[in-house]
Parts: C-alpha cells; sequence; structure tokens
C-alpha cells in the first residue's frame, strides 16, 4: 500500500512524504509504518492508544471508511493518506456579554415603588439600575413547574424578571407538596401554572405572565420558546430533556439546565455562544427503566430549593452579563455529604446536533419516543400484563400465581404488597429457580416500569414460563378493595 | 522559535478575516522554515484562505478546514521551495489567544496564528506553535 504523509506531520517520519508499505490491511501497514518511525507513535495515537483527535486517515481519498476499513484485505495500489483535522473555536470561558441588548435595557422605566423594591439589587456595583433594567426586559422560559421550577419561578419573579413564561401539562397532587414549594393544599387538583400565574402576581404584578399547560412535543416546542432569551429546564424526563436541548441548539437560546435524584442534583449551561451542548455530554440516555424518575426514586426536601435555586442565580448572571458562569460546564452537589464538583463538559465535534456536521436539523424530524426507549420494543416479545381489576379479580378467585415484588426494602415498608415473594431485579437472574414456570408469574413494583425491566432481565436469562406485568403498578391497585378483605392493600 | 509574518501573509489574512465576518475564517500558513538559526525561524510568506466547512450558526465561533484540501496545496506546492508551515483562523468579536479546542486540534511543530476581528477590522493577531505533546 502507498502512505502518504501530509508536510504537516513529515518531521515525525524523517521528512518521508510517501512510502510503499508491503501488507494487507491498514492495520499492518500502519503498524510497519510506526516500527519504521517510533517517533510518530505519540503523534498518532494517544495516551489510550486511540487515534488522536486531531488525525485524519483517508482510504483513497475518502476519510468515512477507515472505521470498518482497518482489517479488510484491500489492493496493493490502494493510497492511505495521513493528514490533520484542522479545526478550532473560539475561547468558551470568554466573558459572557449580557443577554439583553442596550436598546431593550433603555427601553425600560422604573417608577419610585420599583426602586424601592429592588433596593437590594441597585445596591450591588456588578447589577445597579442598568441591570435592573436588563433583568426587567429579559423573558424567560421555565419548562417545568414541580420542585425545580418553584425555586426558580419564584426568585425570577422576586428578581424582577419582566416576562415569565412557565410551561406544565400537570395539576398540582399532595405529594407534590413535599417538595414544590410553590404550592400549598389550596392548589391541590388546580392546573400548576394556574397557581404559579396566583403566586408571580401577588410577588409583583407587573411582571408579564405566560402560563402555558401543555405538555411539550416535538410539534410545539418552537413555537413555545422561540423569541425568548433563555430557557430553564426544570423538567423530570429525559424526553423532555433532550427535546429542550435540541430545540435551543437548532433556535439558538441559551439553555440552563438542572436535574435532581434523590440527594444529588446537577446544574449547567448549554447552547451559550457556540458552547456544548446537553447532548455532547450525555449523547444518549439510560435505558428506559433503569433510572428511576423523581416520581419515581424520591428526594430529600430542599434539594430543589437548592439546584433551582443556583438555577435561577446563573440565568440572572447570563441576563446580566456578570461573573463566571457555568457554560460548558456542570455543577454536581451531594447534599447527603456535602460534596460539589464542577466537572468540565467539551463540545463534541460529531454531536448530531450542535456539532460539526449535524444530523438533526429539525426536532419534528427526530423520534424522541424510540430514542428515550419510550416505544415498545417491535422485536422483542410483547410484555402481557394485568390491570389491577384483573389481578385483583385472579386474587379473589384463588388462582395460583406467584406474585414477585421487586420494589427496594424502603419501599414496602410504605405499602406492603401481601402474599407477594421478594427478590431484587438484580438477583432475578441468579433466584430464577424460585419460581414456578407452570404458574403465571406477576411482577409488582411502585409504577409498572421497574417490573417491565425485571421481565426482560428474566427473559433475557432465558426463564421459559409466562410472566405479567401490573400495570400502573402499585400506585395503581391501591384504590381497589378487594371483596372479602377491605384493607387488603 | 522566532515567527515572522510577511506584510503579504497578513494582508492575506487579515482580508481572509474580515470578508468572513462575523463568521470564523481559517486557512493554511506556507513559508520557509530555516533550521540552522538559533532555536528556529520561521518565514510566513502566504496564507490561503480554505473553506470554513462548519455550517450554520456555530460558524461564528468554530471552523473545520477540508484535510484534502490541505492536501491539494500540498500536493501544488511540491518543489516550489514553499512549505506548510502553519494554520490561521479567526475569532470573530473575541480575543486573540488560543481557545482549549484550538489547542486540542494543534499539530505539534506548526505555527497557528489566530486573528481577533471585529466589525470594525481586525484588532489583534496572535501566532504561536506547540513544542510537542
Amino acid at each position: 500500500m502507498k502512505i502518504y504523509i501530509s508536510a504537516t506531520l513529515r518531521k515525525f517520519f524523517a521528512s518521508t512524504a510517501q512510502i510503499e508499505i508491503p501488507a494487507s490491511t491498514p492495520r499492518k501497514a500502519l503498524a510497519i509504518l510506526l516500527d519504521m518511525y517510533p517517533d510518530a507513535k505519540k503523534i498518532l495515537y494517544d495516551e489510550k492508544n486511540s487515534i488522536r483527535s486531531f488525525i485524519r486517515i483517508y482510504i483513497n481519498g475518502d476519510n468515512s471508511s477507515i472505521d470498518v476499513l482497518w482489517d479488510s484485505v484491500l489492493p496493493e495500489e490502494t493510497e492511505i493518506l495521513l493528514l490533520p483535522a484542522i479545526a478550532g473555536g473560539a475561547p468558551e470561558n470568554a466573558p459572557v456579554e449580557s443577554l439583553i441588548t442596550d436598546d431593550r435595557r433603555k427601553a425600560v422605566s422604573f417608577d419610585d415603588s420599583e426602586i424601592e423594591r429592588f433596593g437590594k439589587h441597585l445596591m450591588l456595583k456588578e447589577i445597579g439600575v442598568k441591570g435592573q433594567k436588563r433583568i426587567r426586559a429579559a423573558k424567560v422560559v421555565v419548562a417545568g413547574a414541580g420542585a425545580l421550577g418553584s425555586p426558580v419561578i419564584q426568585y425570577l419573579a422576586a428578581a424582577g424578571v419582566g416576562t415569565i413564561k412557565v410551561i406544565d401539562f400537570d395539576e398540582v397532587s399532595l405529594s407534590n407538596l413535599q417538595s414544590q414549594v410553590l404550592y400549598g393544599n389550596r392548589d391541590v387538583k388546580r392546573p400548576k401554572v394556574a397557581s404559579a400565574r396566583d403566586k408571580v402576581k401577588n410577588i409583583d404584578k407587573n411582571i408579564v405572565f405566560e402560563g402555558e399547560k401543555l405538555k411539550l412535543d416535538a410539534d410545539n416546542i418552537a413555537n413555545q420558546i422561540d423569541g425568548y432569551d433563555l430557557v430553564i429546564d426544570c423538567t423530570d424526563n429525559y424526553k423532555a430533556r433532550y427535546l429542550i436541548n435540541d430545540a435551543c441548539a437548532l433556535i439558538g437560546i441559551p439553555l440552563v439546565f438542572g436535574a435532581i435524584y434523590q440527594y444529588e442534583g446537577q446544574v449547567g449551561i448549554f447552547n451559550l455562544n457556540g458552547g456544548p451542548c446537553y447532548r455532547c455530554q450525555f449523547p444518549s440516555p439510560p435505558p428506559a427503566g433503569l433510572i428511576p424518575s423523581c416520581s419515581e426514586g424520591g428526594s430529600i426536601s430542599p434539594l430543589p430549593g437548592i439546584i433551582g435555586s443556583i438555577q435561577a442565580n446563573e440565568a440572572l448572571k447570563l441576563i446580566l452579563g456578570i461573573g463566571e458562569h457555568l457554560n460548558g460546564k456542570i455543577l454536581t452537589v451531594d447534599s447527603l455529604y456535602l460534596q460539589s464538583r464542577i466537572l468540565k463538559v467539551h463540545r463534541n465535534g460529531n454531536c448530531p446536533i450542535c456539532g460539526n456536521h449535524p444530523t438533526i436539523t429539525q426536532v419534528e424530524n427526530f423520534d424522541y419516543e424510540e430514542f428515550c426507549g419510550l416505544k415498545e420494543n417491535e422485536n422483542a416479545a410483547p410484555i402481557e400484563g394485568f390491570t389491577p381489576e384483573e389481578l385483583a379479580k385472579r386474587i379473589d378467585n384463588d388462582d395460583p400465581i406467584t406474585i414477585v415484588d421487586v420494589r427496594e426494602p424502603h419501599e414496602r415498608a410504605i405499602l406492603r404488597f401481601p402474599k407477594a415473594i421478594v427478590i431484587p431485579i438484580g438477583q432475578l437472574a441468579r433466584r430464577q429457580g424460585e419460581l414456578d414456570p407452570n404458574k403465571d408469574v406477576i411482577f409488582v413494583c411502585k409504577e409498572g416500569k421497574r417490573s417491565i425491566l425485571a421481565i426482560n432481565t428474566l427473559r433475557e436469562a432465558g426463564y421459559k414460563g409466562p410472566l405479567y406485568n401490573l400495570k400502573g403498578g402499585i400506585d395503581a391497585m391501591k384504590d381497589l378493595i378487594f371483596s372479602h378483605e377491605g384493607a387488603w392493600l | 522559535m522566532k515567527i515572522e509574518l510577511s506584510k503579504k501573509a497578513s494582508e492575506q489574512m487579515d482580508l481572509a478575516a474580515n470578508r468572513a465576518y462575523p463568521d470564523e475564517c481559517c486557512g493554511i500558513l506556507l513559508g520557509k522554515v530555516d533550521e540552522n538559526a538559533e532555536k528556529g525561524y520561521v518565514e510566513v510568506l502566504e496564507a490561503r484562505e480554505a473553506t470554513n466547512q462548519i455550517q450554520g450558526r456555530r460558524k461564528k465561533s468554530h471552523f473545520e478546514m477540508d484535510p484534502l484540501f490541505l492536501y491539494q496545496v500540498e500536493r501544488e506546492i511540491e518543489g516550489s521551495g514553499l512549505e506548510v508551515i502553519g494554520i490561521f483562523h479567526s475569532h470573530p468579536d473575541c480575543k486573540a489567544v488560543f481557545s482549549e479546542e484550538d489547542i486540542k486540534y494543534m499539530v505539534p511543530g506548526l505555527v497557528y496564528t489566530v486573528l481577533s476581528v471585529t466589525k470594525e477590522g481586525v484588532i489583534e493577531t496572535c501566532s504561536s506553535y506547540r513544542k510537542n505533546r
């Protein structure tokens, strides 16, 4: 094979421009070349023995085929080009300019009561009257009015953000009150956006509040966020997170991201001034069912207050153009052991949304359900399930069934499922001998999602007996009353 | 190492940076290396503008050159006495300093020049090279 070495790399190959190497595959050819010029090894490969980011290898003028051709036997006249990748970007840590233009700032005026209201901001030299006007001119979207949205919305309102749009499809439930400090007992069953409006208007009636009671989707997201300065992601699921990131990246709106899980939280800023996006760090979500959402996994009450407050603080800094911020970084906070870290996120040149050659150019054309594993896999055997009513009937009839509870011990302490045997998901494959393959086995968990994972795990482990899922989990079953055992659950 | 930019190369780079503004421009530096001089001496004689292959809004803060363009230029200047000695690009409305991403892609021994350009024109030029990995 012929190998051409770019002039830019030649000094590591004793100035050789072209060399003929008798080898059958590109891998062997390169190995022989590096035996001849051992100095070049550290230029082509990094410490982990992967090809360095600045090296591009072409085979007969084609760069896309090298990944599959490494070990292919190629004809003698094949030409391999060793070229540098030539790329770069503007510094990401450049001081941010305010998201609000001077013209928009100058259009704002304050009356006496507002000067008094925002006095503590006006005292800060980095904010002052000019900064407060920027805050007033800002238009911010808060996606999700739950645990994170509660502090975010209230602090944005208190700080005087001029336009706050809140998007949430849900209504307040009793279980929300443990962490969603925007709401109280009297809000239960009200739409969250309605209660959020009351709260915001009660703080500052001059704020323009836009409430949207809807579920964000690929078809509606662009309309919802276009024209706003900033989006704050306060959602609790991967589908929404990727959808919001992608739409922000495509439209060009900076995103303040936040997430919580049990005792830990994360905050980051994406899509700002050519910085990385959420996908650069997390190219794909974990398999569906593996990580419980907040509603299933739980979280300690003040945690969203901590994380949401940091999100609101980052949002204000972006609006003001002051300080250092989390652009291209993720702050992680562990509230149980009081540790926090800042992780650097690098822009990924191959990112499908913000890379150099993006493949996702419209959110409408991307299947988020499938990407997040929310669609039923057509190739996998479908998972059969019982509704709570059906299961109750079978228990009533004393049918020969086995019920397996895959919940954690502390969850079972909340609500016991009598007559169920307990096998954690991690032990299922090993303990499958405890199940009778001649009996129907029904898996139960809190919401009916981990039980699906349990069934798939058992099937993969080769279990042949009939497996069923309790649809909606114990949450859906707890309202049922059995005919002969009133307080059965 | 001493790096000297010729007037012609500077003008060619400024032109490319201004023309591409508010996007980033990029290109190849051609010149001569005098390895006998003390600590090395590089003379940049010519700047060839390349196409910035980034599409869309990201072009304002990123650049990527087709490696095959470099290959063509290398082939073209064979035997002319000129050598490919480096790469230039611009940072629109941003300082002439190398970003982490720039450094990640630097090939040791090449000269890298970055130009800070605003709508008023090029305001700062910085040249540098990476000694080793």
